[in-house]
């Protein structure tokens, strides 16, 4: 009795189901579409090797690797002493004080106008520099003083008054940051591994102020950013018209790269792909034409490479080939590998 | 006595025979009949349809409902796109849910690295609808929504392998699921 009442239940529960399950439907209209044929074609724009670098053109000449070199890391160099030439030490130690951006500051007091203190770079690098750039990061804690920043010229003898060793400013009262670049002639600002900095603050009345340095350093580069000129073609085999630019689509280990730009030039030059600072800031180019013609090319070309460290970075660019006034294209996977 | 005894055996195979004979013959169903009907069975006109591209040169079926994309290549180891191959147009007021489903496909099919569509709401800057069908992987791009009155491209992207002949070719057939 017992399982012939179990029996009624599955049976209902099962029968439940099925009429549910076999009720539900839906109503569509299926739309078929074909592509036919779609064809493989001999390649009308192909890369080929350039000056260069090393480059591998893969099969079919539609994708490459290109391998170049950074130049060797820029060092950068902080002060090993100073002297106070105007004023008076308050707090604050040479390097500790002068090394990070923080609230550590060596503070001089002024006489009745003037603070001006020399920072001494030593056991520096001896190789001929290519490029000196200074950092100074200060404040004085008032505002309307005026600041001279002043390299030392050993072809001279003298504190720079003017030119690319020389800068001058009024302070605001609070941190500044201030850039001294020397590319003319910067072996005139170095000696046997040694450089030197005057800092100078002059006030208009007899208030007596400070003068706070956060930060002082120099980046000494010795190699010059080399040129790789060029490392790959784009030659044109047909007598189609085609507009060509690159864009990155994704990368590794780039935040080393303190520099790079990537450029496109057939006589004027477009600059494609720009790397600053360990960052990309310009990802994708202009379109620049491709000239319809067997044998047409453009070339593309690496400029401006600077890295911090030693590594590999790498690059994966498309190369894109686009049909005048459609909006179809052709992708070439280049791969940039900097060492 | 013998042939009697045979003529005997003779007359019970024959009215076994006859019986078999009687009970096929006597099998039979038992049912009624319960009408249905469905009418009319009307013809409509479309309420979405196929619209030729401005990238690849496309035939349309009757009624806009079939389309063939005849003119699409890629070149080995290069990624081919055609960002405006074909479009699909909803010409009703109403919203209707798609979706665009691998059907078959052709050919020098183990020389294809991939052939993606993508449907979009523009050719430049687009938003993507749906995700992207993988002819390779045979699958859909899922159900969208196109809006009443409203016209999506799709896109192709077509990469043959690096060792692929000019000479390879492969056929493609999807179908646009309209509900």
């Amino acid at each position: 009795m017992k399982v012939r009442r179990v029996n009624s239940v599955f049976l209902s529960i099962s029968l439940l189901v099925i009429l549910v399950v076999s009720v539900k439907g839906s109503v569509w209209n299926s739309l078929y579409c074909q592509a036919l044929p779609i064809s493989c074609e001999t390649p009308k724009v192909i890369l080929e090797s350039g000056t260069a670098s090393q480059s591998t053109i893969y099969m079919n000449s539609t994708s490459a690797k290109v391998s170049v070199a950074a130049p060797a890391p820029v060092p950068t160099y902080y002060p090993s002493g100073y002297n106070v030439i105007s004023g008076a030490s308050v707090s604050g130690t040479v390097p500790e004080s002068v090394e990070a951006v923080d609230s550590d500051y060596l503070v001089i007091r002024s006489t009745e106008f003037t603070v001006s203190t020399e920072f001494l770079f030593s056991s520096m690098t001896t190789n001929t520099p290519a490029q000196l750039n200074f950092t100074v990061i200060s404040e004085y804690d008032i505002a309307s003083v005026n600041v001279t920043i002043q390299v030392w010229n050993y072809s001279s003898s003298v504190y720079a008054t003017s030119g690319e060793g020389y800068l001058t400013y009024i302070s605001t009262g609070v941190n500044e940051t201030k850039l001294l670049s020397i590319n003319t002639d910067p072996q005139f600002y170095t000696s046997s591994g040694y450089t030197k900095i005057n800092v100078t603050g002059i006030n208009s009345t007899t208030t007596q102020f400070q003068q706070k340095i956060n930060q002082i350093k120099l980046a000494y580069e010795y190699s010059a950013s080399p040129t790789y000129d060029y490392v790959l073609k784009v030659v044109n085999r047909v007598a189609e018209n085609w507009t060509v630019n690159l864009q990155v689509y994704d990368n590794f280990s780039i935040s080393r790269l303190s520099s790079l730009n990537i450029t496109i030039h057939d006589g004027t030059s477009s600059n494609q792909i720009a790397i600053t600072g360990g960052s990309i800031t310009k990802s994708e180019g202009q379109p620049i034409d491709l000239p319809g013609g067997l044998g047409s090319t453009i070339y593309i070309s690496i400029t401006n490479l600077q890295a911090t460290t030693t590594d590999i970075s790498y690059l994966h660019v498309y190369l894109k080939t686009m049909v005048l006034n459609t909006s179809t294209y052709n992708l070439f996977i280049i791969v940039f590998e900097i060492t | 006595m013998k042939i009697d005894n045979d003529k005997r055996k003779m007359l019970r195979l024959l009215c076994f025979l006859l019986s078999a004979l009687l009970v096929t013959t006597a099998s039979a169903a038992v049912y009624n009949y319960v009408y249905l009907q469905a009418s009319p069975i009307g013809v409509e006109v479309p309420k979405v349809r196929f619209v030729s591209g401005l990238d690849a040169v496309s035939t349309m079926g009757t009624n806009d409902t079939y389309a063939k994309i005849t003119t699409m290549a890629g070149w080995p180891n290069a990624t081919r796109v055609y960002e405006d191959a074909l479009r699909i147009e909803n010409l009703d007021n109403v919203d209707h849910t798609c979706d665009l489903m691998f059907d078959s496909w052709s050919g020098n099919t183990a020389n294809v690295t991939y052939i993606y569509v993508k449907i979009f709401n523009a050719t430049a800057g687009g938003t993507q609808q749906g995700s992207t069908l993988s002819v390779t992987a045979e699958n859909s791009t899922g159900p969208f929504n196109l809006p009443a009155t409203t016209i999506y491209c799709v896109q192709w992207e077509i990469k043959w392998n690096g060792d692929a002949l000019s000479t390879y070719t492969v056929d493609v057939a999807l179908k646009l699921k309209v509900t």
